[in-house]
């Protein structure tokens, strides 16, 4: 039964690939329709596969390579609930393509090229040994790249391109170091064995050393500052890709993290360097993507953001956290981009423009108050905060700030008493909604992913610090006199914001983006 | 200011026409400067200044040469209207010549001083100029809704923010913050400023001005657009001005910023070259354009021949006897292809054409908006309000109540959904719900954001507003423009029309262009109100007109996705007639039915998949083509509906009603040639210029759009704001859905009555003058007889067709 699983589960990837390498351009529409199919086929038995590991435990196939090195799948809890996730994006994507991509000169290699990115991807989701992980990883990067240049003759897709192969390459050769590093301390490819190992209570300084480079690997993959400016440009390419690319292909990183956690969370290097990189890209993705005017550049902001958020969860120890974050993340990012052009209409249904309300200090300590006491109920309910460990008490105590900016719109003037009473209702599903997915999620993954370990001094230290930049940039302003607000050195840091303190200038420069094209 | 700086600057200004928010845009003449000048010698301008094509390439006239759209006689016309001496043979000869050597046009590309900092140096400042501006832009005017009702100066706040952004700098452009610093703050001070560091005078100085804001002709455009605003309703604002004026801070802040000889001297060149470019001089590629043009010509006299084969078939016998229903449509092509539809399935159903605003210029102000929108022409200030209410008056307080607290918490949540730091708490309790938001858009069960257009069962709307007088003068204008004074109908049918489309960011220019890029579902409905209110009738009555008793007005909204017809107000029609409604229903629905059947034939759909497939396309939210629009549109005809009955005109022509006989003094046909007709001129343009050169008057690739706050879209990731259509709405992958053929004006009128309009008119006469559009003249019969030569001179067509005969002849 295993094997019959594992191979149906190969299907769709398989076909996928197929699709991507063997499609006839006379025959523009067969690609989409067959990769509809094959998502649905892919969708199916991600179902199948879940249900079974969560009742039989993991499998693994057979190793087909020599040296312990080559190809082999596993299939355990963890990568199950992504590999459905990602063929349930992959079958709305292809899906959206049919008729958006519709008369397109290039119309069947679109499709084809999709096909064979979601291939790849599923290949990495389902590695089960270091060289299939490797190969699928450069892979999904390589088959990108064709879909940023589907439209080559644009002088901006082949920028954002090459931006990002260089990123890519480096973050391979990261993570090719790391996996060489493992390799040469266990004599063995095989993730299972890796991990049993490393349950074992295995460790060294080389996979100290391994644990560094694959953060800073997952680091690149997840577009984290100051290498995210590719990330700003693709919109040069059809909007399925941007929503394939920000719901699957950009998770590979803290994915990677995820997968690896028994070896992360035994380097406090690694974590220290998760939550400094993480918090830093979080902080600035979420400060400036409500500053661009233009919905797909805000929304890569926002991605950069959360992409930083779940590094930053893994970094406290939280990954079960961080792969519900991001989970969430993709369904949410995908259909943010997949309805982008509904923009207009957000901007027609929103008849009360003149409303601004003053930021109002008053306001925000009941607010903040509210906050404290949903917190305080629900936390309540759930039993104090037994068993919760440091790291989520900080990361709820960020939902609660979160929380709080709800409720301080709520509590401003002119607001029907209806809609703050729905707010504040709202407010309530928001924090018990995140403390029952937590849960479920952190029971869900138990088996396979490494525990919350003790934070240590220096990352508990971090971690407040990081709350309270947190809570700075979200409350912050409420507290500025308003004297201060409408100083010109408060504007000049507006501008500063709203240009990403131009990060993505200056890597523009060093990537010599305004050369000519011809010279 | 210097009075020749002052007028260059004026002058160049004025050629920039404006542009409307996609929130309501409608179709505007991007031409809409430049009617002063032949048609030909604006081509010929546009592509020296920004390297603009009015016209197609060679390969395409040939293409339809060869297919036989173009025919030998049409390119023997356009010759000789050219004054050219060759035949066609040798001129077909040699336009073969010239497309195979490709190379013939594309070659101007050095524009502003960017350009030539980007061909002497290694870096493209042009384009970095067009991003950084873009950018502001898109965030002033994301803040600022109009800042002439503020009065907020543009290059003023531009001036205070360029002082601090370092990105010119860093991008290796020094001194950036201190050239603007030196500045003044007042733009026009600043303009002079910049124009002496640039050392522009003479001549060059108009060329330059207009070719710098054709270099960001969207937001260019867009600035316009506000200032014609601001005028309709009695203001003066020279936004653009102040804009040009930014430009102009870059241009001069690039060379003394990059003081470069090189550029200096390059620069010099330039400006000499510009001083004699506007002097009729040919340039590399002007012989391929002369021959585009010509062939254009040609093209067009192929438009002429086709409609007028169509409109001299014999109409449809009409019966002297009162018509069951008469149904008053918009002028719009698509109604015609309805209109005809419905006439098939009822012969003894009058229909008619006139502006979909029916007459009553209307700003709406919905139930919980802080803000009324008006739904009138671009060319007419709106002149009455109309508010929503609930049927039940009662009622009406609540339910506001009710819908600002809906949209309180949607914009609050949206807030806390995308704000800083609190969309974490949003993503990762919620985020999982987008799983089935997904799956259900997908499937078209759901959209992803509310139906902006979508109402309340029990809405009404409240006329109060309007004064007695003014309801009685509206109800009676729009009688009489659509030629109803008499014989009136039992049941009189005025159809608005708007388009149900999802995720589509230009939805509003499929929507009423005479609403204001609205659904006219509102102004068909205040209409029908006024024309049934015994009040009014009476007041109607005094002055002459009389309503029959049994008459009464039924609003309607053609919904021109799915064609398909829904009544509005049968709430207010006495329930005895409810049985003829439910009967004129099902003729509705049966015309709706083959409308939708002709309309799959251009979708390429099956013929038993026609009913269901185009309702698929209106809930699609990866659809990029919902409906065609005005795709294809060449003619305008007005005329009585008698005289174009039976005749298919293939959803092409704009329909206007016109009864030249009971039009006393032509105030009629006055009123529709500057105001329909103007308006059809501008939306025939628009999808000309967005076929003949979708990079620069188009919107380019839908599948690539970005919508920048409100406003409009970006291709891909920076650059101009774009205006026009979509690649996608004129093309559908293998061929063009828009011919770009100039509109065919057909006036059923006469010679003198015409002529003495375009007199009192210059606008009128440098559109038919210039060769914008085409005049034609119909006769009893419904025959296209006569066509307008320029300066009121009319040549009959057969004479013209005997001519050519007789010049062949001689040739031969």
């Amino acid at each position: 039964m295993t094997a019959i699983l594992l191979i149906a589960i190969l299907l769709s990837p398989i076909l996928n690939l197929g699709i991507g390498f063997f499609y006839a351009p006379k025959n523009p529409k067969l690609p989409n329709s067959l990769a509809i199919r094959s998502s649905i086929i892919g969708l199916s038995m991600a179902s199948l596969a879940l249900i079974w590991v969560y009742v039989h435990g993991p499998m693994e196939s057979a190793l087909y390579g020599f040296a312990d090195l080559g190809f082999s799948i596993r299939l355990d809890r963890l990568n199950s609930l992504l590999l459905f996730m990602i063929n349930l994006i992959a079958f709305i994507v292809f899906r959206y393509s049919r008729n958006y991509m519709d008369g397109d000169s290039r119309e069947g290699a679109f499709s084809a090229n999709l096909a064979l990115t979601v291939a790849l991807i599923q290949f990495f989701v389902l590695s089960g040994n270091l060289l299939l992980l490797a190969l699928s990883w450069t892979g999904t990067s390589m088959a990108l790249q064709r879909l940023l240049l589907f439209y080559g003759h644009r002088e901006r897709a082949r920028l954002a391109a090459r931006k990002k192969f260089v990123v890519a390459r480096i973050a391979d050769i990261l993570l090719i170091s790391a996996l060489a590093l493992i390799y040469s301390e266990f004599h063995s490819a095989q993730l299972s064995t890796i991990f049993n190992q490393l349950e074992a209570g295995a460790w060294s300084a080389q996979l100290n050393a391994a644990a560094i480079l694959m953060v800073l690997a997952a680091a690149l993959k997840a577009v984290q500052i100051p290498f995210h400016s590719w990330l700003l440009e693709v919109m040069e390419t059809p909007t399925p890709v941007s929503a394939l690319l920000h719901a699957g292909l950009i998770n590979a990183g803290p994915y990677l993290i995820i997968r690896f956690s028994p070896l992360i969370s035994g380097t406090e290097a690694a974590s220290l360097l998760l939550l400094s990189i993480g918090a830093l890209s979080a902080l600035y993705g979420t400060a400036v993507a409500p500053t661009q005017p233009a919905i797909k550049t805000s929304l890569a902001y926002s991605t950069i953001g959360h992409m930083g958020f779940s590094l930053m969860l893994s970094g406290l120890g939280l990954y079960s956290a961080a792969l519900l974050h991001l989970m969430a993340h993709s369904f949410y990012k995908a259909h943010s981009f997949l309805s982008s052009g509904s923009q207009i209409d957000r901007y027609r249904n929103d008849q009360w423009r003149s409303q601004v309300a003053e930021p109002s200090l008053k306001r925000v300590f009941m607010a903040i108050l509210g906050a404290l006491l949903i917190f305080s109920g629900v936390l309540a309910l759930r039993g104090g905060l037994e068993g919760m460990s440091f790291g989520l008490q900080i990361v709820a105590a960020i939902i609660a700030v979160g929380t709080s900016v709800l409720l301080a719109k709520s509590f401003e003037e002119g607001i029907e008493l209806r809609a703050r009473f729905i707010l504040v209702l709202r407010a309530c599903l928001v924090v018990l909604s995140f403390f029952f997915l937590e849960e479920i999620i952190h029971l869900a993954l138990r088996p396979e992913i490494a525990q919350s370990p003790e934070l240590s001094t220096v990352q508990i230290f971090l971690s407040i610090g990081v709350l309270l930049a947190f809570t700075i940039l979200a409350l912050g302003s409420y507290f500025l006199p308003k004297r201060f607000r409408a100083s010109s050195r408060f504007r000049a840091m507006e501008i500063h914001l709203r240009n990403g303190f131009y990060l993505s200038v200056l890597t523009d420069r060093l990537f010599g983006s305004l050369k000519r094209a011809n010279s | 200011m210097d009075a020749k700086i002052k007028m260059a600057l004026e002058t160049a200004c004025q050629k920039l026409a404006p542009a409307w928010s996609l929130e309501n845009s409608i179709a505007v003449n991007p031409y809409l400067g430049l009617l002063h000048q032949d048609f030909q010698d604006a081509a010929f301008s546009l592509k020296r200044r920004a390297g603009i094509d009015m016209s197609m390439s060679l390969d395409f006239y040939l293409k339809q040469y060869e297919e036989g759209q173009i025919s030998a006689a049409d390119i023997e016309r356009a010759l000789q209207a050219n004054n050219r001496q060759e035949s066609s043979a040798e001129f077909l000869a040699q336009a073969k010549f010239l497309a195979l050597t490709a190379s013939n046009y594309e070659l101007y590309e050095l524009y502003t001083l960017g350009d030539l900092a980007r061909e002497h140096g290694t870096k493209d400042w042009s384009r970095f100029m067009v991003d950084r501006v873009s950018q502001w832009a898109a965030h002033f005017f994301n803040q600022h809704d109009k800042p002439y009702a503020e009065g907020i100066d543009l290059f003023e706040i531009w001036r205070k923010e360029a002082m601090i952004n370092r990105a010119p700098e860093l991008m290796g452009l020094p001194n950036f913050r201190n050239y603007v610093k030196g500045l003044s703050a007042n733009y026009q001070e600043a303009l002079e400023q910049n124009i002496k560091v640039l050392a522009l005078k003479g001549p060059s100085l108009e060329p330059y001005l207009h070719s710098l804001l054709l270099k960001l002709k969207g937001w260019s455009s867009y600035v316009a657009g506000q200032d014609w605003q601001a005028k309709l309703y009695g203001g003066n604002t020279q936004n653009l001005e102040s804009f040009l004026a930014i430009l102009l801070s870059w241009e001069a802040a690039l060379l003394e910023g990059l003081n470069d000889l090189k550029l200096y001297k390059a620069w010099e060149q330039r400006k000499a070259d510009l001083a004699i470019l506007e002097l009729k001089a040919a340039f590399p590629g002007s012989e391929s354009l002369e021959s585009r043009l010509l062939l254009q010509d040609a093209f067009d006299y192929a438009s002429q021949r086709e409609l007028k084969e169509r409109l001299d078939q014999n109409p449809l016998e009409t019966k002297n006897q009162r018509p069951k229903v008469q149904a008053v449509f918009c002028i719009d092509v698509r109604s015609e292809l309805y209109r005809r539809n419905l006439e098939q399935v009822d012969p003894e159903i009058d229909t008619l054409g006139f502006a979909g605003f029916f007459g009553i210029p209307l700003k709406y102000q919905e139930l919980a908006s802080d803000k009324a929108r008006n739904q009138c022409p671009a060319l007419i200030p709106s002149a009455v309000e109309v508010r929503e209410i609930s049927t039940d008056i009662h009622q009406t307080e609540k339910k506001r109540a009710l819908k600002r607290s809906r949209q309180q918490i949607a914009k609050s949540w949206k807030r806390f959904k995308s704000g800083k730091v609190s969309a974490f708490s949003f993503v990762s309790p919620l985020g999982i719900s987008f799983l089935s938001k997904l799956i259900s858009d997908s499937f078209g069960w759901t959209r992803p954001v509310a139906d902006p257009n979508a109402a309340d069962a029990d809405r009404d709307i409240d006329l109060s507003q309007i004064p007695f007088v003014t309801q009685v003068q509206m109800a009676q204008g729009a009688l009489r423009a659509m030629g109803l004074s008499k014989d009136f109908a039992p049941l009189i049918l005025i159809v608005g029309h708007g388009a149900s489309s999802v995720n589509n960011p230009h939805a509003s220019a499929l929507d009423c262009g005479a609403c204001g890029g609205h659904s006219g579902e509102i102004n068909a409905w205040a209409s029908a109100r006024l024309l049934n209110d015994p009040r009014v009738r009476a007041a109607l009555k005094e002055d002459g007109t009389s309503l029959p008793a049994d008459t009464i007005f039924i609003a309607a909204l053609h919904d021109t996705t799915t064609d398909s017809i829904h009544i509005i107000n049968r709430r207010e029609i006495d329930k005895k007639r409810w049985k003829e409604l439910s009967e004129l229903e099902t003729q509705l629905e049966q015309a709706t039915e083959l409308a939708r059947r002709e309309r799959a034939l251009r979708f390429g759909i099956e013929e038993k998949e026609a009913q269901t497939e185009i309702l698929k396309r209106s809930k699609d939210w990866s659809q990029v083509r919902p409906e065609w629009g005005l795709a294809g549109c060449n003619a305008f005809v007005i005329a009585p509906r008698s005289k174009t009955k039976g005749k298919n005109l293939g959803a092409r022509s704009f329909l206007h009603s016109y009864q030249w006989q009971e039009d006393k003094d032509f105030a009629i046909l006055e009123a529709i040639m500057t105001a329909p007709m103007v308006v059809t001129s501008w939306i025939n343009l628009q999808y000309y210029a967005s076929t003949t050169d979708n990079q620069n008057f188009g919107a380019g690739n839908k599948t690539l759009h970005n919508v920048s706050g409100g406003i409009g879209v970006l291709e891909g990731s920076a650059g101009d704001l774009r205006i026009g259509l979509a690649w996608q709405s004129v093309h559908d992958g293998k061929q063009f859905q828009h011919l770009p053929q100039r509109l065919n004006v057909v006036i059923d009128a006469p010679q003198e009555a015409i002529n003495s309009i375009l007199q009192k008119h210059s606008m009128l006469q440098d559109l038919f003058d210039h060769q914008w559009l085409k005049l034609f003249r119909m006769n009893e019969a419904g025959q296209v007889v006569d066509e307008y030569q320029g300066k009121m001179q009319w040549q009959s067509i057969e004479a013209i067709s005997i001519q050519e005969q007789n010049e062949k002849l001689v040739t031969v």
